[in-house]
């Protein structure tokens, strides 16, 4: 039957047809051009990439030292560890150990390990490389900045006092299996392990070449070292017997040299980009619009928020003072306009803090409301607290153009409820000092790095880290220290994340911190590499495993 | 005058002593010490474990003078120190840096030199000019740029808008990247050059000797090269003295801008790591190259000018 305009209906629906099916193949091949970090193209082997990111010079190449962005960046693609950080979740995922367990009393670990993982000099990884190392971090004549991070591994101290021949706590098993026992219950260890400084090393080596192990490295990790120059740059190049794959079961990595480059001023570091002689690059606050407008980069910029909190800290080990009031610290919470900060001063390469814990993190509370911007409650608070008229106070930070012109700014906002500051502005390092030995009335700085949520509470607000160890603010709750002592030993994770986030609202509440944002970390690479991944910890610590070039860039 | 010169070099000893105490009292009361290695300028904190185990180890506790008289004592054994964090003896950081330092100093110094002189003599004898005045604001530009600015713009210009040199970067020690650096360095340097050459030109070139010259006859090139020129030259000797010491003693801010791994650069890292070791290895060789620098002008002033006499 013909249906009177019926032909029309069907005309209307053909036409729909062909236009979604026009759309999705158009659509398809958009896709197909624009692979997201390499997924839908197949990689592509060789070539030589060049990095920028060594703000300075590593320390050393001996995991003994890995400390600092630099070092650590290039460290991690020379050695590996039992278990390593998910760049995108920041939870602790299989390494070389390809299980663990702990037991029910939750005082051992036992890490099984993969067999037929290899150093660079062709020996097979065992147990005893890594209880090897282990004990020559905590030797305290290794002087090694992590010598204390296996604090609480039984039989740890009496091996510092050499009182022991080695930590009784760490035994090997059998060739692959490595038992580590605590002497209290502590969830924290795998992710302390995550650390480089925790990887496998040759005992054979090491031993063979004492102190020139930290120029001529041997670890079991994707690159093999190859030259250092300091100063200037440092060279690896593939391990071609390396024991990963990836998905497809290409054997891992893909480039055959990587190049750390020492560039120094940013500037310039945004020259190199443009003549094609970096293939990624971290970029600054002022740089960032730049490329974020940028006919070309604007497609190839890589953001994450970092797990680094910056804040104002107030230093309560001062009696007398304004801010021994929980009010007036609650105060200057309200007083101050995150969002146009954010907006405004940082220009979009930050994010608006509401918590102390980042909410990216595992396990952070992504409803967190924290403090609202109302000048006029700040103002209520003030004149509760006995403050009617507002006071003085003297604030230090940093010259980091991260921090300055956020400092500047929040002199306003403060000066419009009637808190008056004095701003000094030191080198970083003289900042730093203060800081740690508490000469200050308020701060601003970050803190972070870490990407465990327990333990970025822990060294903000346990009053065991009061002073240099990041309780700069020397904060002491006992309910905090408690719930956060309970958190370390809880049996199981949703308990720990539990007790954690309950700590944080009675932090928040008590107001040590006022938070102002977290860091946007924004790489930069060129149209034709791929396989870089969002890394939330910190942008620096790219797995380079699996970057590669689409095509061979034109250097010059 | 090779007694002089031995006698002007003992005196290095007293001055380089002086210079070991100044140092250490400054390293002494600005804030923090040797333990900072020890912390993640990106973190921030400084374990108090690892911080007491270090300043036990490093005697950092111990009263000023029992440090300051082991470090002499050290160095009198000829032990400048070592660095256990980042693995490398002073003496070897600093001669690691050394050959950079040394290529762009004189590369720069030459640069400084010949446009230096060059513009000073020719504004010099066209004086009241047009020229003149033009070259005198040119040179004023060239005291008052600052250097980072200079560098950037070159950079700018020379190796990303005409991609002539590598912008930064020392390469494999090709020449290509050494231009811009001591291009920048040259002519930063060029401007207080010119000046005083065209202010010691301008004394001489209306003396006596110089119109005897001309009376005699001689051309004008004849009077300018072989009588007022190494005349003028003397207060220009010390100028590129000086100069030659400051550009050895690092150009921190040319360094950082092309990346250039210079002594500058390599102290103020030590300053910002508190490694002091290697900031008074840094400053013991700067003093020995400013004393040696103006130990050999002084000699060279006696072959320039015939009259000065050191016996």
């Amino acid at each position: 039957m013909l249906w009177p305009g019926g032909l029309n209906v069907r005309h209307a629906v053909t036409n729909r047809f062909v236009i979604w099916m026009v759309a999705i193949l158009v659509s398809a091949i958009a896709l197909g051009a624009i692979p997201a970090n390499g997924q839908s193209e197949k990689p592509r082997y060789g070539g030589v990439y060049i990095r920028n990111n060594l703000y300075s010079d590593p320390l050393s190449m001996d995991p003994l030292f890995a400390l600092g962005a630099a070092t650590v960046m290039t460290q991690m693609n020379i050695y590996d560890g039992l278990v390593k950080l998910d760049p995108d979740r920041g939870t602790v995922v299989p390494d070389i150990a390809e299980r663990w367990t702990h037991s029910p009393d939750g005082k051992t670990f036992t890490f099984y390990l993969r067999k037929g993982v290899t150093f660079h000099d062709g020996s097979e990884v065992t147990a005893a490389d890594f209880k090897y190392h282990f004990e020559r971090v905590a030797n305290t004549a290794n002087l090694s900045p992590h010598m204390a991070r296996l604090a609480g591994v039984v039989g740890v101290k009496a091996f510092q006092e050499k009182r022991a021949e080695d930590i009784a706590g760490i035994k090997v098993l059998d060739k692959y299996t490595l038992q580590i026992s605590m002497e209290r219950p502590n969830i924290l260890l795998p992710y302390h392990l995550t650390g480089v400084w925790a990887s496998a090393v040759p005992r054979g080596v090491v031993e063979r070449l004492g102190r020139e192990f930290g120029t001529n490295p041997v670890g079991s990790g994707p690159f093999m070292f190859e030259s250092w120059a300091r100063g200037r740059e440092l060279v690896l190049k593939r391990y071609p017997h390396y024991w990963r794959k990836d998905k497809w079961g290409n054997q891992l990595p893909y480039l055959d040299r990587l190049i750390f480059r020492l560039i120094r001023d940013m500037t310039a570091v945004e020259a190199e980009m443009t003549v094609g002689n970096v293939d990624s690059a971290w970029i600054s606050d002022s740089a960032y619009l730049r490329y974020k407008n940028h006919p070309v980069f604007k497609k190839h910029l890589l953001e994450a928020p970092e797990f680094y909190t910056w804040h104002i800290g107030f230093n309560l080990s001062m009696s007398g003072v304004p801010w021994a009031d929980k009010r007036v610290r609650q105060a200057v919470n309200h007083a101050i306009d995150r969002k146009t900060i954010v907006d405004v001063v940082r220009q979009g390469k930050a994010y608006v803090a509401r918590g102390i814990l980042p909410p990216s993190m595992f396990g952070a509370d992504p409803t967190f409301t924290g403090y609202v911007y109302n000048p006029e409650k700040a103002k209520r608070l003030l004149v509760e607290a006995g403050y009617p008229n507002g006071f003085t106070a003297k604030i230090l930070s940093s010259d980091s153009q991260s921090v300055v012109p956020v400092v500047e700014a929040i002199l306003g906002y403060l000066n419009a409820v009637g808190i008056r500051l004095q701003y000094e502005v030191l080198d970083s390092v003289t900042a730093r000092v203060r800081q740690q030995g508490g000469r200050f009335e308020l701060y601003a700085g970050s803190l972070g790095g870490v990407g465990h949520l327990l333990i970025y509470l822990q060294q903000g607000f346990h009053s065991r880290f009061a002073g240099p160890g990041g309780n700069y603010t020397r904060y002491s709750n006992p309910r905090v220290d408690q719930l956060l002592d309970r958190a370390a030993e809880a049996r199981d994770t949703n308990t720990m994340i539990r007790l954690v986030r309950e700590a944080e609202r009675i932090i928040m509440d008590d107001a040590p911190w006022s938070v102002l944002t977290y860091t946007k970390g924004v790489v930069v690479m060129q149209p034709y590499v791929r396989g870089l991944r969002r890394v939330q910890i910190d942008q620096d610590f790219q797995v380079m495993e699996e970057a590669w070039l689409a095509w061979s860039p034109r250097r010059r | 005058m090779l007694r002089y010169a031995v006698r002007r070099l003992a005196l290095a000893v007293p001055v380089l002593l002086g210079i070991t105490a100044i140092t250490f009292v400054l390293m002494w009361i600005i804030p923090g010490d040797a333990t900072q290695a020890f912390v993640d300028p990106k973190v921030g904190t400084l374990d108090p474990e690892v911080a007491r185990a270090a300043r036990e180890r490093w005697g950092l506790d111990a009263p000023f003078l029992v440090q300051y008289g082991k470090y002499l004592g050290n160095i009198l054994r000829g032990d400048l120190g070592y660095s256990h964090v980042t693995n490398q003896s002073v003496r070897d950081a600093i001669l690691e840096v050394l050959p950079a330092t040394a290529r762009l100093a004189l590369t720069a110094l030459v640069i400084s030199t010949l446009f230096g002189m060059s513009i000073g003599v020719f504004t010099a004898l066209r004086r009241g000019s047009y020229l003149d005045t033009a070259g005198m604001v040119v040179t004023l530009f060239g005291v008052s740029i600052p250097t980072f600015w200079l560098g950037l713009l070159l950079m700018w210009l020379l190796a990303v808008h005409w991609p002539l040199f590598p912008p930064t970067g020392y390469g494999h020690g090709e020449v290509s990247y050494l231009v811009l650096p001591a291009v920048t360095l040259g002519l930063s340097y060029a401007g207080g050059m010119a000046r005083l050459t065209r202010s010691a030109m301008l004394d001489v070139i209306n003396a006596d000797y110089v119109r005897t010259a001309r009376a005699k006859g001689a051309g004008e090139r004849s009077v300018i090269a072989r009588h007022a020129l190494p005349n003028a030259v003397i207060p220009v000797l010390t100028l590129i003295g000086i100069d030659l010491g400051g550009l050895m003693s690092g150009a921190v801010i040319t360094e950082t801008v092309f990346s250039w791994p210079g002594i500058g650069r390599l102290m103020v890292d030590a300053i910002q790591q508190r490694n002091l070791l290697l900031v008074q290895g840094c400053v013991l060789f700067f003093g020995l190259i400013f004393v040696s620098v103006n130990v050999g002008v002084d000699l060279v002033y006696g072959l320039v000018d015939p009259r000065i006499r050191y016996d």
